[in-house]
């Protein structure tokens, strides 16, 4: 049953077919809008009208039908309440039903009653008509004509029956004339003509705003769809390059053949990097940017950042410095890809403008002793600078400091935005101080709470108590921030600033007892090899352990022909140098430090499952399968859903890895079929997709798919979804 | 894509219903107020010509304009609100070196058993204020009686010679000053010679009635000093 619609309520909330629906919709989305605000407008105003009706009626009625007695009469006893019972339902139904067709018309028929009542008392005074034509202006509010119809059909049915039957309470005179009533009407007609009219154009005006907003929510949905077939289209084949290369790393290779694989593959993780910049500005402009927490190593991950950059920072004679206070706890939980994010953006901001010196990305603990754990990190570099004028428009999308640094620095103007939309969506803040000419310090904080299933690596461990060791560096800072994480572990550290220093040092019977030598590569006048070639030639047993800030081709076969250890490569992390110092003191006791995630998954038990692969790209498949079966699982590898379906008729699996985008039959359309198949509800389902837009990874849920990576498959993902997926299965 | 959607109220005719009550209720409010203010007070026998044993002092070849008050009445301040506008149409002005054209008398109603706080009231105050008019009490009604006169605001005109002009009220409605029929007639039948043949006018009048219960009774609103 429906209600009446003799108002015509119901083409309101109707929609019609076809492409102008959505401008419908949105257009009765703002007119909505517009009667609530006026709804509430007019609650307001009738309350007000209620009290100027009492105060009418006990001062100006007095003075109007009993001039000068003064006297109030009994009968405004009535008067009074009947204009607050007048006010009564509008405020109702602004109050449960604001935005309705009939609070509206109610509100009409108040503002009409409430104009009668105050002409009346006021004892039909002129100047009180003018509340009949204020009414209807501001009924005009609503931008509904129909509302006018309402409010002057009561306003002439009561002037009508008014001026016929008492005139005097109406206009104030005995002798109104038969036909006054409608010579009011005709004026109020004739204001609502042009009432009318304004409605009609602003209902008009609001439709072509609907239907902009509907041409642009269409492009935005355009440019979504484009980003996700991009997205799908790129990563596709990066998956092949990263995971053959990935591949490739596991093998036997030389130290060398190893840094050309490791450069690729980073290289293609920075071609993702900007594939996500990219994804990741459209999210945050639908403001559709999610966070998920997982367990990391502090060190070990910024560490890697940082080592991503070594390369760059080396051909610009920048020493790239990583500086973590030892109160800062390792085992965290946080968005560590977005951590990453934010560092790889001002990181390479602070490579980019920087010419030479050096950049210190420090990590210090901002929090109390009780509150919650907040850090905070600061890139400081050593580069332009940033004008006064420019700070407040770093941090806009699309905008560099200065235009015409985007000619010689390249860039997208994106990552600054995006970074502190990531960092405020994690609840941080991100600040920057800057002097032009001097550098620039950008400086963010973070919520982080502690890990408590990774092990902390124990870096405050005094394992190399008793080892005395020369730290030889140009780089004052460096030598400050080696020594304080030397003299953690126990290490009694001799500084010299150049290689004359550490040679004087040495031959001067100084450091008679030092156990080893660390040495920077990159030095002025003598270079780190060189000062390892001398000291080998007095001091032929004592370790040398060289840091560069990049490796380059050769530099392992002459540190080989000096005899000293293969350089590490600056900033050094904390696990590569105990596990080095470990190694060339001869302290088998002591392991490399801290295991990234994957190394401690790599141990963690692990059945050998049958595992079907469902995979229609030959590349990806011959990733895959290659993975899991050095992995020790047996994988059957299938083209498409169809196959998937089929093969999985035929033997049993415990597991199920499914690509979503295929030909024949698709992953839904496998996964929906396989989940009706004898063992089909109870096997685990993955998808492997190239799908990463907003809301694919909740869709497979929906589905029916038990887990989710997006391609290209990382192999620590992979290896840790499916012993995530195992892990829920069993329990 | 947006689905093709048509959307469908349930009934609900609980907004519908209440605005039918409330429209009711409003309408009968207006209804009341005006009802109330257009409703007529009775009006008695008026002697068509000017009675012989009345009490009022004699004026020959003077018109006599009388109105009779409740003390109480709220709704006889605009009564007497007019009679002060009609007095100096009808060349009253209270000078006391000028013979007045006409003799105006407010008789105020004094019921029996009661005492004198009972007219000690705004309303018989205003009436003692107003110039070139003689005030009366009128004990246990007799007068009142004697010219019909059942409601507060009841007015009579008599010409020079005891005939009847006019007998009615002065306002338009009940309590509400302003321009009004029964003032007019009042003027006019002063004015116009009426003749021997001709009727007297009338009109409504509006007010309390002179017998209990008053409307303004025992509210705080009352009138009385």
């Amino acid at each position: 049953m429906l209600t009446p619609d003799f108002l015509g309520t119901r083409g309101d909330a109707q929609v019609a077919d076809g492409k102008g629906s959505r401008t419908e919709i949105l257009l009765h989305e703002h007119q909505r809008e517009v009667w609530v605000r006026t709804d509430r407008l007019f609650a307001g105003l009738l309350v007000f009208e209620a009290f100027c009706c009492l105060f009418a009626g006990l001062f100006i009625t007095p003075r109007t039908w009993i001039v000068a007695t003064g006297l109030l009469h009994v009968h405004l006893y009535i008067a009074v309440p009947l204009s607050f019972l007048i006010a009564f339902l509008p405020v109702v139904l602004v109050l449960t039903q604001p935005g309705e067709t009939l609070t509206r018309h109610v509100i009409a028929i108040a503002q009409a009653c409430m104009s009668a009542l105050l002409i009346h008392l006021t004892g039909g005074r002129i100047e009180t008509h003018f509340h009949v034509f204020g009414s209807l202006a501001f009924l005009a509010f609503y931008r509904d004509w129909k509302v006018l119809v309402t409010a002057s059909t009561v306003v002439a049915l009561d002037h009508f029956l008014r001026g016929v039957y008492w005139p005097e309470s109406v206009f104030g005179v005995i002798s109104a004339g038969r036909y006054r009533w409608l010579e009011h009407t005709g004026w109020v007609v004739f204001e609502d003509i042009f009432l009318m009219q304004s409605c009609r154009q602003g209902v008009a005006e609001m439709r072509r705003i609907a239907e902009r907003q509907d041409a642009a929510e269409d492009a935005t949905r355009a440019k979504s769809a484009f980003l996700a077939n991009m997205s799908h289209e790129i990563r596709t084949p990066m998956n092949g390059i990263m995971g053959m290369t990935g591949l490739a790393l596991e093998t036997e290779l030389t130290e060398e053949q190893k840094g050309f694989l490791a450069t690729a593959y980073g290289s293609a993780e920075s071609l993702l990097t900007i594939l996500d910049d990219i994804l990741d500005f459209s999210k945050v402009e639908a403001g559709k940017l999610e966070i998920h927490p997982v367990p990391f190593h502090l060190r070990e991950e910024v560490g890697d950042v940082l080592n991503a950059f070594s390369v760059r920072s080396a051909a610009k004679d920048i020493d790239l410095i990583f500086d973590v206070f030892p109160d800062v706890p390792d085992a965290l939980n946080g968005d560590i890809a977005r951590l990453r994010q934010i560092l790889v953006n001002l990181v390479g901001n602070a490579i980019k403008f920087s010419v030479q010196g050096q950049i210190v990305v420090r990590v210090v603990v901002q929090s109390g002793v009780d509150q919650p754990l907040r850090l905070r990190f600061d890139v400081a570099d050593s580069g332009r600078g940033i004008k006064e004028e420019e700070i407040g428009l770093i941090f806009r999308a699309f905008e560099q400091g200065d235009s015409s640094m985007t000619r010689r620095f390249g860039g997208t103007g994106l990552g600054l935005a995006i970074s502190k939309q990531l960092i405020e969506l994690m609840g941080g803040t991100i600040t920057v101080e800057s002097t032009f000419g001097v550098g620039s310090t950008f400086s963010f904080e973070l919520p982080f709470t502690q890990a408590e299933c990774l092990v902390e690596p124990g870096h405050h461990t005094k394992n190399f108590a008793g080892v005395k060791a020369l730290l030889v560096d140009d780089n004052a800072t460096n030598l400050r921030v080696l020594k304080r994480n030397l003299g953690t572990w126990g290490v009694e550290v001799v500084v010299a600033e150049s290689s004359k220093e550490a040679l004087q040092l040495l031959q001067g019977g100084e450091c008679a007892d030092i156990s080893i030598v660390l040495t920077d590569v990159h030095m002025p006048d003598m270079d780190g090899f060189s000062l390892a070639s001398e000291i080998r030639d007095f001091l032929p047993n004592i370790p040398v352990l060289p840091i560069a800030s990049a490796i380059r081709p050769g530099d392992y076969e002459h540190c080989r022909a000096i005899g000293i250890a293969r350089p590490l490569l600056k900033p050094v992390k904390d696990s590569v140098l105990r596990k080095a110092l470990a190694e060339l003191l001869g302290r088998k006791d002591i392991v490399g430090g801290t295991e990234s995630v994957n190394d401690q998954m790599k141990r963690m038990p692990s059945d050998y499952y049958e595992i079907l692969l469902v995979e229609d790209h030959e590349i990806n498949q011959k990733f895959a399968e290659r993975f899991l079966s050095k992995r020790g699982h047996r994988v059957t590898v299938v083209a498409n859903g169809q196959e998937a379906v089929d093969a999985f008729k035929n033997s049993r699996f415990d597991v199920v890895l499914m690509d979503l985008q295929m030909p024949v039959l698709d992953g839904f359309a496998a996964t929906q079929i396989i989940r009706g198949l004898p063992n089909g509800e109870t096997t685990p389902i993955i998808a492997m997709t190239a799908h990463t837009m907003k809301g694919d990874r909740e869709k497979c849920f929906e589905k029916g798919l038990d887990g989710y990576i997006s391609k290209p498959v990382r192999p620590h993902e992979l290896q840790a979804e499916l012993l995530r997926v195992m892990q829920a299965k069993k329990d | 894509m947006f689905q093709n959607s048509v959307i469908i109220r349930r009934a609900n005719f609980g907004p519908w219903a209440a605005t039918g009550v409330w429209l009711g209720v409003v309408c009968f409010g207006f209804w009341l107020l005006i009802d109330y203010e257009l409703r007529a007070g009775h009006i008695g026998h008026v002697p068509d010509v000017w009675p012989n044993q009345t009490s009022f002092e004699h004026s020959e070849n003077r018109f006599k304009l009388v109105m009779f008050i409740h003390p109480r009445c709220p709704c006889t301040a605009a009564s007497l609100e007019e009679l002060s506008k009609i007095l100096p149409r009808l060349g009253v002005d209270g000078s006391p070196i000028q013979r007045d054209a006409v003799r105006v008398h407010v008789v105020v109603l004094k019921p029996e058993l009661t005492d004198a706080a009972f007219t000690d009231t705004l309303l018989v105050a205003r009436a003692l204020d107003m110039p070139g008019v003689q005030l009366l009490f009128d004990d246990g009604g007799v007068e009142t009686a004697r010219f019909g006169a059942q409601t507060s605001g009841h007015t009579v005109l008599y010409s020079p010679d005891g005939r009847l002009l006019f007998a009615g009220g002065i306002t338009g409605t009940r309590g509400h000053s302003g321009d009004n029929e029964g003032a007019e007639l009042v003027v006019r039948a002063f004015f116009q010679k009426v003749n021997a043949s001709q009727e007297a006018a009338r009109a409504r009048v509006f007010g309390c009635a002179l017998a209990e219960p008053l409307c303004g009774e025992g509210n705080s609103m009352n009138i009385g000093m």
